[in-house]
């Protein structure tokens, strides 16, 4: 059995499952932002996104950057499935379709290539989804991330703080 | 033509060949990289010939081979019972193959001809199969108004005499729905497209589940119609007998194919090909892009919602759960899986792969549930011998060619693919 403590900020109750998951989200946020502006590694990722040529005549282990990438993808991944199965109090090996999805679309709401903007567009597209499943009723919620994905890409395709990478 | 496409291949590899000192040549072919591809070698030149040996044969001799082909299909459940004891079962195995066979060349020329991933296609299945469902009296709604309003169906007093008008209303509404699904999706690009269609199919299929009034959710609607043929003294129900849907599907399939050899010939073919290898040459080059992959669209849209008419009239049930993304009978990826598997932008390819895919899990049924792990290991092991699939049309494999000769990197396969 798992220990949930529940207490208030306010009128609002919180337990500390919540608590836990927007901290561990904000120090992911901090220390792949981080390591993306600051080190080597995050200059050779970002120059490769930005022309994989360039970057290997300056030098820039293509390969080697893309399976960082998809480790640093990976990693990020595992811990929000750990969070998430915590919170549901499940794992199912299908459970990480959805939010797959509503991932890519949080990204691209927020800008692809953009940390910072993928954490907003996870934030306004969790609220949009919710709120708007309040209207509608639960069954549709997955509907409105789908609409708010093609509503973005077809209105605003670079996002709300801009692409960071030119297409 | 082929000879010319050959030339270039062997002066490529002979460039290649210069760069890479110590690689061995044989046949004309170079034998480079790593053991692996040493190893593999023999295998997939075996894969290669079949496929190019009808891609070199004279017109006539083609046609003569696809007339032997659509012969030798059609008598399938003749032949059926002479070759296994169960031979029930497997005219059902070839029925779904051809449905199968039907929406893998629907998908092929959205994906093959024009080069659109679309992985939401399973939603056009569904609306084919929802609007001859529900038209045809069958589900909680019809039956309502048949009840309060008994005339209102008078108008239509055998359903199963107008499966051919509603063949065409599902066609109608396929095409208007892939108008309006492909209108704001296809001025997007590559995974961008993929996603978007992928959600486009997912809200059908969730739209079927909660039109509860209408489509009766995930209980699904059931005692749909079987077709039949009513013409003068000929009185034919298809009832649950699998050789007539079987030869009716082969007959759609092959109308199909000659509509698309047409097509694919013509002026609009072309416009594809220009479109699937360089969008913004194509555009400049005067190609109303923005038309020409709706036609595609649309087109493969309406292949799609044949396939579930006939699916719907034949099983008499579906249900949302039939058109799942992952379903392993017809679902969205599986039909990618299909026209990847047997060859991409030609005819005979995703046929080919329709058939592998649905006849291999059936054939290994006693091995159990591993037979879907050998399965995607098959799979796996195709497409690294043989990337561009077992059968693709000339002009696709050139296209992968280029690639597999000088051995492309990374950053050139991933800007090919954008």
């Amino acid at each position: 059995m798992k220990k949930v403590t529940v207490f208030r900020i306010g009128k609002v109750p919180v337990d500390s499952q919540t608590v836990l998951i927007v901290l561990v989200a904000i120090a992911m946020l901090i220390v792949l932002d981080l390591f993306v502006r600051r080190t080597r590694a995050g200059k050779g990722i970002r120059a490769v996104a930005e022309d994989p040529e360039t970057a290997s005549l300056m030098g820039v282990n293509i390969d080697r950057i893309i399976v960082l990438t998809f480790f640093l993808g990976g990693l990020m991944a595992g811990a929000a499935g750990l969070l998430y199965g915590m919170f549901y109090s499940q794992a199912l090996f299908s459970m990480g379709f959805l939010p797959g999805i509503k991932a890519f679309t949080a990204a691209v709401l927020g800008g692809i290539g953009n940390i910072r903007g993928a954490v907003l567009g996870g934030i306004l597209l969790g609220l949009v989804e919710n709120l708007g499943a309040a209207c509608t009723g639960a069954q549709w919620q997955s509907v409105i991330a789908f609409v708010v994905l093609v509503g973005v890409l077809m209105f605003r395709p670079t996002g709300l703080l801009g692409e960071q990478v030119s297409s | 033509m082929s000879s010319d496409a050959e030339d270039r291949t062997r002066s490529q590899a002979e460039v290649t060949q210069e760069a890479t000192p110590g690689s061995t040549r044989q046949e004309g072919r170079p034998i480079q990289g790593s053991a692996w591809k040493r190893l593999t070698w023999p295998a997939r030149r075996v894969l290669r010939t079949a496929g190019d040996r009808y891609d070199r044969m004279a017109k006539p001799a083609r046609l003569g081979v696809s007339a032997g082909m659509v012969v030798l299909a059609a008598a399938v459940p003749v032949l059926l019972p002479y070759v296994t004891a169960d031979s029930g079962y497997w005219t059902s195995v070839a029925t779904k193959i051809g449905i199968a066979a039907l929406l893998a060349l629907g998908l092929n020329v959205v994906v093959g001809f024009a080069g659109l991933l679309d992985l939401g296609y399973v939603a056009f299945f569904a609306v084919g199969a929802y609007t001859f469902a529900l038209l045809s009296g069958a589900g909680r709604y019809a039956i309502a108004i048949s009840r309060s309003q008994p005339n209102a169906f008078k108008l239509l007093p055998t359903w199963h005499m107008y499966f051919w008008l509603l063949l065409f209303v599902a066609l109608l509404v396929a095409l208007i729905a892939g108008v309006v699904l492909g209108t704001p999706t296809l001025r997007l690009r590559g995974d961008y497209l993929a996603i978007v269609t992928l959600g486009f199919g997912e809200i059908v299929r969730i739209t079927a589940t909660n039109l509860n009034s209408l489509t009766d959710g995930s209980q699904g609607v059931n005692q749909i119609p079987h077709p039949a043929i009513n013409v003068g003294s000929v009185h034919y129900n298809f009832g649950l007998n699998n050789e007539a849907y079987y030869w009716l599907l082969l007959a759609v399939i092959v109308i199909w194919i000659f509509l698309l050899r047409r097509v694919n010939d013509s002026r609009i073919g072309r416009a594809w090909a220009a479109i699937r290898e360089d969008e913004l040459a194509a555009a400049s080059m005067g190609i109303p892009t923005i038309q020409m992959k709706l036609l595609a669209f649309a087109m493969g849209a309406a292949v799609a919602s044949l396939g579930g008419v006939i699916y719907a009239s034949q099983i008499g049930f579906i249900s949302p759960d039939s058109f799942q993304l992952f379903s392993s009978d017809f679902g969205s990826v599986i039909i990618l899986a299909m026209v990847v598997l047997g060859g991409m932008g030609g005819i005979a390819g995703p046929i080919v792969g329709a058939a592998l895919i649905i006849f291999l899990p059936e054939r290994f049924r006693f091995v159990g549930d591993a037979r879907f792990l050998i399965f995607g290991g098959v799979l796996v092991l195709v497409m690294v011998l043989r990337p561009q699939g077992i059968l693709p049309s000339r002009r696709r494999a050139a296209e992968l060619e280029g690639g597999e000769v000088r051995e492309t990197s990374v950053f050139e396969a991933r800007q090919a693919g954008s």
